[in-house]
């Protein structure tokens, strides 16, 4: 019986193996490299590489840019999160319930899961470009001033999280969708025999019910959010005045244009160090809520 | 039953097999060794209008060289550096032969990713073949830590249509599709350069809302490469400012003076005081030759690669000037270009082929002709540079206009900083004229960057 068991267990293992290798090579190896890398500093006048320890570290405490980073990355989270959660709510509601627009919004909805947020980023490039941009045209045409979208610090970001909103909404709301499918269809039955109004069903019963997947979007778009990066590097490079200068964008930047690898590495680290508190906290919360 | 199991234990061989097989991979690694002896890998830079120039110059070297073989990995501007910079970190970069941006030599060289060339051919060498200005700017620390392939320079692009029509006077010598392009010429051309003052009361009469709406449809005015070093350095220059100290240590002393605080005051009012300059410039991807002769913009500072596409561009009539200078200030253009060198982790019985594909492109009379026929590109070659200025070949438009650049060569060129922190340098500048146009106020967004790129200075230091 033992020996049966080992052996079905060294065929599990053994299909295991391969999706487990990759996990070391292709995610373990690159974080443990990364934190090695941190730990180091290249001299440019003696053109050596020298263990410092976590002077990487300390260094970032008296770097102003540093904390800006960090205080943008934060303040982009705690506006796009929120934002992506709501629309994607509202997307799967009007998908899932039955009405005339249904396909309409169902075709319109799936668009941009077929568009790399690359293009995405083009598309919204040229339609937001300060000047003589579509959007500008547009605004005009309404009577209202030109913007400077991308040349100014207060907009550049309002025009990232629709970036990333556009493209992550749609995203999201399948999983919203897939929550609302599995709600019993008998629950709102009953809850309109007594009465209980489209407004409170939502509030009382299905909110309740997507908690679970409403965790799981939260969860893995901050995540994602966290990691921001295509927009910022094709479009604004961290401007104007810094006002988009995300961590990610800024570690590639001290370490790929600067060539200051053990800075940016220990910027990596601290990202990942930021994110793992975030997510400790959400499962915490995860669990307290099961 | 039995076939069953059998199938198990072969389904788990075999996924077992699959991954460490890579660990096994290295069986012909003596063959391969003989081999990459004579196999030069090239790390390149990807050439405008992606016309396979590399690969063109590695072919005629391998016709003439049958048992070498050379293979191109090529990037383009974009992400060349990014690229370049994770494989000189490697352990192995693999390759054998790069391609750098003039003023990053300084820095590759410091942390040590170049051999010093002059090891392998004589400096005696490079001094004959190559224009005194241009070898200058890769010697670092008595080393010869690149070849220059070729230089660059600098005009303003006017339509002279849009100049007509705005009842802009041009400056008194310009060139277009006729002119016959001599060395006196030359020197006139130069000297008839408008000023800043000029150029900008120029722009502004070319500005256009064409329908009245409210919105620019046509600038006056466009610096080619919006924000960057290279080519917003002559504001600071033209005015006697110099961004390092001549250690290449510090920019305190040198950036934070007058010169550039007035530098980038005009750089911002180009864009927020006098409009005439193209707020949506700054979104990478921003294509300001084809946006000029779309009509985008009447006038364009712009690089010497341009020429031939502007010039012969049937629906737009242009003149080029002379790169424009401030009042009281000095005439001065940028200058430098791509260069050629090899990777410190070639292997020293590899150095004879490596050095001899690089002498050849760069040094010889044979390769850098044809790399100049191929590029069409200012040479850096003094053979080159004598056979542009007076052979006949060469004295047609728009070649012959590449005697323009000979002549700011000679007397307007002024090279990027030399020092190991040029890429802090180059940014924290980027960073601070970019914000300046886009209306943080220029003291403070210079201020801001000194003292980020002093900050970076000293940490790696």
């Amino acid at each position: 019986m033992i020996k049966q068991k080992q052996k079905i267990s060294i065929l599990a293992y053994s299909f295991l193996l391969p999706a487990l290798a990759m996990i070391l090579i292709f995610k373990l190896y690159p974080i443990i490299l990364v934190t090695k890398e941190s730990l180091f500093k290249v001299s440019y006048l003696s053109g050596t590489k020298v263990f410092v320890g976590i002077n990487n570290y300390m260094d970032l405490f008296c770097d102003s840019s540093f904390w800006n980073s960090v205080w943008v990355t934060l303040k982009l989270n705690l506006l796009i999160n929120p934002v992506q959660l709501v629309i994607a709510i509202i997307m799967g509601m009007l998908i899932n319930i039955n009405h005339k627009g249904k396909m309409i919004y169902r075709f319109l909805f799936f668009i941009p899961l077929g568009v790399s947020l690359a293009v995405t980023t083009i598309y919204w490039s040229i339609i937001f470009r300060p000047g003589n941009g579509v959007m500008n045209y547009l605004l005009n045409g309404l009577g209202f001033p030109t913007q400077p979208f991308f040349n100014s610090a207060s907009q550049a970001m309002w025009i990232i999280i629709g970036i990333a909103s556009w493209k992550g909404c749609s995203f999201w709301m399948l999983f919203v969708l897939a929550g609302l499918k599995n709600i019993p269809k008998e629950i709102y039955e009953a809850a309109e025999v007594e009465g209980v109004g489209s407004l409170s069903s939502f509030i009382f019963i299905t909110l309740p019910m997507l908690s679970k997947t409403l965790l799981f979007i939260l969860v893995s778009d901050i995540c994602a959010n966290f990691m921001l990066f295509i927009p910022i590097f094709m479009i604004t490079h961290g401007g104007p005045d810094s006002s988009t200068n995300v961590l990610m964008y800024q570690a590639y930047r001290t370490s790929m244009i600067n060539g200051d690898m053990g800075h940016g590495m220990a910027m990596i680290v601290s990202l990942m160090i930021l994110l793992s508190i975030v997510i400790a906290a959400q499962f915490k919360l995860f669990k307290d809520n099961e | 039953m039995k076939n069953f199991k059998f199938l198990k234990v072969l389904t788990a061989l075999f996924l077992i097999a699959v991954t460490i097989s890579p660990l096994f991979a290295n069986g012909q690694k003596e063959t391969e060794n003989k081999e990459s002896l004579r196999t030069i890998k090239i790390f390149a830079y990807q050439f405008r209008n992606d016309d396979n120039r590399t690969q063109h110059m590695a072919d005629a070297y391998m016709k003439s060289h049958p048992d070498v073989k050379i293979e191109i990995e090529e990037y383009p501007w974009d992400s060349y550096f990014q690229n370049l910079e994770v494989r000189f970190n490697a352990e192995n970069p693999d390759f054998d032969v790069v391609i750098m941006d003039i003023p990053m030599i300084a820095n590759y060289a410091e942390r040590g990713f170049l051999k010093d060339l002059s090891k392998y051919i004589p400096q005696d060498t490079f001094e004959d073949k190559i224009a005194q200005k241009s070898l200058a700017d890769v010697i670092y620390k008595n080393q010869i830590v690149a070849a220059p392939m070729q230089n660059s320079d600098q005009y303003l692009f006017i339509n002279t249509d849009m100049a007509k029509e705005a009842g802009v006077t041009l400056p008194s010598v310009v060139v277009d599709n006729n002119t016959n392009i001599t060395s006196d010429f030359a020197k006139k051309w130069g000297d008839s350069a408008w000023t800043w003052e000029k150029t900008v009361a120029a722009a502004k009469k070319m500005t256009k809302d064409l329908d009245n709406d409210g919105i620019t449809d046509v600038y006056g005015l466009h610096i080619e490469q919006a924000g960057r070093l290279y080519q917003l350095q002559p504001l600071g220059g033209s005015l006697g400012g110099s961004i390092v100290a001549p250690d290449g240590m510090t920019v305190k002393g040198y950036l934070d003076q007058e010169p550039w605080y007035k530098a980038i005051q005009f750089y911002s009012d180009l864009f927020n005081k006098d409009k005439v300059e193209v707020p949506g410039s700054f979104i990478p991807g921003y294509d300001a030759p084809k946006e000029f002769v779309n009509g985008s913009f009447a006038m364009m500072v712009g690089g010497g690669w341009n020429i031939k596409m502007i010039m012969e561009n049937p629906n737009i009539n242009v003149a080029i000037a002379a790169h424009p200078y401030f009042k009281d200030g000095i005439s001065t253009t940028p200058t430098g270009s791509w260069v050629i060198g090899a990777s410190a982790s070639v292997p020293d019985e590899k150095m004879d082929l490596v050095s001899d594909f690089i002498s050849w492109w760069t040094l010889t009379d044979e390769g850098s002709e044809l790399w100049y026929d191929t590029n069409g590109e200012l040479p850096a070659s003094k053979y080159m540079l004598n056979k542009l200025s007076t052979n006949e070949k060469y004295s047609q438009f728009p070649r012959s206009a590449q005697r323009l650049g000979v002549y700011q060569v000679m007397n307007t060129a002024q090279g990027r900083p030399v020092t190991p922190f040029y890429p802090f340098i180059n940014e924290g500048f980027d960073k601070a004229f970019t914000n300046a146009a886009q209306g943080v106020d220029p003291t403070k967004a210079l201020n801001d960057a000194i003292n980020e790129i002093e900050k970076n200075i000293q940490r790696v230091k």
